[in-house]
């Protein structure tokens, strides 16, 4: 079966990325880039709904395997989030930082793919080779991103996300070796009522690998090397895309971890108590808001594995990674305070804006004087005869235009405005939500 | 045995070629050295021609065996044959043999006694064609002995410091221990079943004791071992790399290590079968994760570029190890594709340290760094070579790990299995330590570069381009190993 939908969504971020190796620092090709990416993602997530499991395969692969490659269920929905988080960082108007060279981009968009070739395919394999391309995008964008001088000691972050990498290749081989197949499904299905020692030999890779790609002490050095960059795609890329595969694995192994009970449960505990405990002492230490609140998310993930409420922090895993990278990002930044909210955006926003400020002030004012006119009202009709308590009155009328004074001073407009672009991420998240449910 | 002729005229002409040419080389000694080089390459070419002829020729005739027209020496006779396996190791040999000589056009210009030189070159493809085609353990043993001799005398002729002599004597005395114990245990092999030819040795197998078997066993496993440098009899292979020219230690390291690994997988686990090593099995793959770690250790503990690499050969010499070791199809399929892939990973390592010796003049991992800035094209070969070593897909060496580790989990040895997963850790780290340290580390003195001469950038691009398409093509070639291994189990079994 071949999806025209789902062969464009993971051909087109290659070619677009080579447009951009090609011509990037052209702004007509970079329009016309994110506008492919905008259809095909777009076409990808109508897809979804009107297609029954869009599907490319099968394939010949390596070593006997028999390839195809699904945009459904659980990992669909992930890699349509994934896809319009790129979509909405590589808007050639309004990013909320700074948007790099077109290398960065380019190799933004080789990262998509691999993501996406990551969640849809049911081979391991194919898997393997998605995540060693990702963890080698992961560290040429740093090494791209950091100061000459700084470039070797990044290199080696390198070998830690390798450990992930050869972990995940340890348990694809293990799962290989029991079940004989190279497809996910029947392997992990295989797996559940396997020997103890194969059951075990997996969770144990499987964790190490998840705990690697989510960047969870002591296994989280690589993602503290991004915290200090201010470039759009490798802060991105960075913070959702390995942790977002990472999380994916542990809803994978969770029936795995379920069948080998509570020694599972325990260890899974002892894990997340021994990364609590480093996160505390990485905190106390150096107070790096990026690592701690990235990590927490991730924590709270390995909490809830065993809940109901995982799928739903999955589903959400990429628009709150995106959030969380640009709040953090953001507060590192200098603040600016003039720069207006709708600075950069289209301009149909920008006008909306302008004209939502003047109504706004409209308001503050309107309801300032009518709350004087009220006291004055209250005065006179000795309703309140303290003076004190007037005074009160008034400056709690006042308060509410001194919070928005108070959150303008003490964040940047960028914030402000990469919020609210953060924000479009959920709707083709919630749009998708919507109609696999109203599917189901 | 019985001959057929059809193969022989095309196989004739590969096993002679590089003699003729060596010949030709030497008579063109006093020509300008352009000429020498260019008709040193030529023969190459020529012999990798003549092998793809031969091929097609034997696709058309299967089993057919060439009797070389050649006067009858007592106990030997001038049988040789062309399977699949001896064709994937020729043409990994005339491929890296190939990648020597043009990047040799580079390296040996300013060399004394050129035309020696490449005729020498030349020889050590004959012999090791003519040891891989051999359908005959004393022939076998001849070429294997003219092959010893000839690398030998390269390392003393042209290798480069104050301790060549001890060092060639330390390697021909390590070769010479190792080649008395093949001699040793084949010449009682051909005591007991009366024959000289492989196939008819293994027929013969039952009139050899188990005891007696298990002692050839050992003796074969020694004499090979030497030669794929495999710990703890290793000792020649980091001095020898280290003091040959560029393109003898490329030669060396991608072509003579895998005629021990070839070794191995024709008479050890096909003549004497895999039930045959069952008692040395544990043995095997022991010595097969101590190589990958020890050597990978070493890489990571030296300072000397080439001396890196060169450890960095007895780390994959045992993941090949270990793959023969788990006495399985899938371990020797890995095995076998580990060892066309590391030919060429090896390959493209040594040329790209070699660009930059040549262009800089220094070899001390000490003295290097910035190459970044000064020397793109070298650390991006660098580079492409350390992650296919690591096994990092969709270069070339990721499928035959794959195989190899997957076949370690499922042996009568899983422990095994699962410690040799790890080591691959230990060769992104020494490829990280390698290349970041080269390419990254912060410089502080002024670097004088030399311009490489362009052969050995041509060459070291094709090695560059060979390395990616034998990833992307990984899925054939694997299939097509696949069928040479079932093959030759099914016709030793």
């Amino acid at each position: 079966m071949l999806s025209p939908a789902l062969g464009a969504i993971l051909l087109v971020p290659l070619i677009g990325a080579g447009a951009l190796f090609w011509r990037g620092d052209r702004k007509s090709v970079r329009i016309a880039v994110w506008t492919a990416l905008v259809l095909c993602t777009a076409w990808a997530s109508v897809a979804v709904v009107t297609e029954a499991n869009p599907s490319l395969g099968p394939f010949p692969g390596p070593m006997g395997s028999v390839l195809s490659w699904t945009l459904g269920g659980t990992s669909g929905l992930l890699a349509l989030a994934a896809g319009w988080l790129v979509v909405i960082g590589l808007a050639p108007f309004g990013r909320p930082l700074e948007d790099g060279p077109p290398a960065h981009q380019a190799t933004a968009l080789i990262f998509l793919s691999v993501v996406l070739s990551a969640l849809t395919v049911d081979d391991l394999l194919i898997r393997v080779i998605s995540l060693d391309l990702g963890s080698l995008i992961v560290c040429a964008l740093l090494l791209l991103s950091v100061q000459p001088s700084a470039r070797l000691a990044a290199l080696w972050n390198y070998a830690l996300l390798f450990l992930g990498d050869l972990a995940f290749l340890a348990m694809a081989l293990v799962l290989h070796s029991s079940s004989g197949t190279w497809n996910i499904d029947s392997a992990l299905n295989q797996a559940v009522v396997a020997a103890p020692g194969v059951r075990w030999t997996v969770l144990f890779t499987g964790l190490l690998a998840a705990w690697v790609k989510l960047a969870l002490p002591p296994l989280g050095r690589w993602l503290r090397a991004f915290g200090h960059r201010q470039r759009l795609a490798p802060t991105l890329v960075a913070s959702a895309g390995p942790p977002l595969l990472g999380a994916y694995l542990l809803y994978r192994l969770r029936p795995l971890a379920q069948a080998a009970g509570w020694p599972a449960t325990a260890f899974l505990i002892g894990a997340v108590a021994l990364s609590s405990i480093m996160l505390l002492w990485r905190w106390a230490k150096d107070r790096d808001a990026w690592e701690v609140a990235l990590g927490i998310h991730a924590l709270l993930g390995a909490i809830l594995l065993f809940s109901p409420l995982y799928r739903a922090y999955l589903v959400m895993f990429v628009p709150v990674r995106l959030v969380l990278c640009i709040a953090l990002r953001d507060a590192r930044q200098p603040v600016q305070r003039q720069t207006p909210i709708s600075e950069g955006a289209p301009a149909v926003l920008q006008g909306l804006a302008t004209l939502a400020t003047r109504y706004d002030g409209f308001w503050t004012r309107g309801l300032v004087e009518g709350v004087r006119g009220v006291l004055s009202f209250a005065r006179a009709t000795a309703v309140v005869v303290d003076a004190r308590g007037h005074q009160a009155l008034e400056r709690a009328v006042y308060s509410v235009t001194h919070v928005g004074n108070w959150l303008s001073g003490h964040h940047s407009g960028k914030l402000r405005r990469s919020l609210l672009w953060a924000l479009f991420t959920l709707i083709p998240v919630l749009f998708v939500l919507f109609f696999s449910s109203w599917e189901g | 045995m019985t001959c057929h002729v059809p193969l022989t005229v095309p196989l004739l002409i590969t096993l002679l070629l590089p003699w003729l040419g060596a010949c030709a080389v030497l008579l063109l000694r006093s020509r300008p050295y352009v000429q020498i080089a260019r008709t040193a390459l030529a023969v190459v070419l020529a012999t990798g021609i003549a092998l793809a002829w031969a091929w097609f020729v034997r696709l058309q005739n299967p089993g057919t065996l060439v009797c070389l027209p050649l006067p009858r020496v007592p106990a030997l006779s001038w049988h040789f044959s062309l399977d699949g396996l001896a064709l994937a190791y020729a043409a990994n040999l005339i491929l890296v043999t190939l990648l020597a000589v043009w990047y040799a056009q580079g390296y040996l210009r300013h060399v004394r006694q050129p035309a020696l030189c490449y005729a020498l070159l030349l020889l050590f493809l004959g012999s090791m064609l003519c040891a891989l085609l051999a359908n005959d353990v004393f022939l076998f043993l001849v070429f294997w002995e003219v092959m010893l001799i000839v690398s030998a005398g390269l390392l003393l002729g042209w290798g480069d410091g104050d301790d060549v002599p001890a060092i060639t004597l330390r390697y021909f005395l390590y070769s010479q221990t190792g080649s008395l114990l093949l001699l040793g245990g084949l010449a009682y092999l051909v005591s007991i079943t009366g024959s000289t030819h492989p196939a008819e040795i293994a027929a013969g197998l039952s009139l050899v004791t188990p005891a007696a078997l298990t002692t050839i066993a050992v003796a074969l496993l020694i004499g090979f071992g030497v030669k794929m440098a495999i710990v703890p009899i290793h000792g020649w292979l980091p001095d020898a790399h280290s003091v040959a020219p560029m393109p003898v230690t490329i030669m060396l390291a991608s072509a003579m290590l895998a005629m021990g690994a070839y070794g191995m997988m024709r008479y050890m686990l096909l003549m004497l079968g895999p039930a045959a090593l069952q008692p040395l099995q544990l043995t095997i793959l022991v010595l097969g994760i101590v190589s990958q770690v020890h050597g990978a250790l070493m890489s990571l503990a030296s300072h000397d570029v080439k001396r890196i690499v060169a450890y960095s050969s007895v780390s994959q010499m045992g993941y090949i190890l270990f793959g023969l070791g788990t006495l399985s199809a899938l371990g020797a399929q890995g095995a076998l594709y580990h060892v066309i892939a590391h030919g060429v990973i090896k390959s493209l390592l040594f040329m790209a340290i070699g660009l930059v010796i040549h262009s800089t003049g220094r070899r001390s991992i000490d003295t290097l760094g910035d190459l970044w800035n000064h020397q793109r094209g070298a650390m991006i070969a660098l580079g492409v070579g350390a992650a296919a070593l690591a096994g990092i897909p969709p270069l070339a060496a990721y499928l035959g790990e794959w195989r190899i580790l997957s076949a370690g989990l499922v042996s009568a040895y899983p422990v095994a299995g699962y410690v040799a997963l790890f080591a691959p850790l230990l060769t992104a780290a020494y490829g990280i330590a390698l290349v970041g340290r080269l390419a990254l580390a912060p410089l502080h003195e002024t670097l004088d570069m030399a311009a490489v001469p362009r052969a050995m950038r041509g060459s070291t691009t094709m090695a560059v381009v060979l390395v990616i398409l034998l990833g992307l093509g990984s899925g054939a070639l694997d299939g097509w190993l696949g069928s040479v291994i079932g093959e030759a189990l099914r016709v030793a079994l």
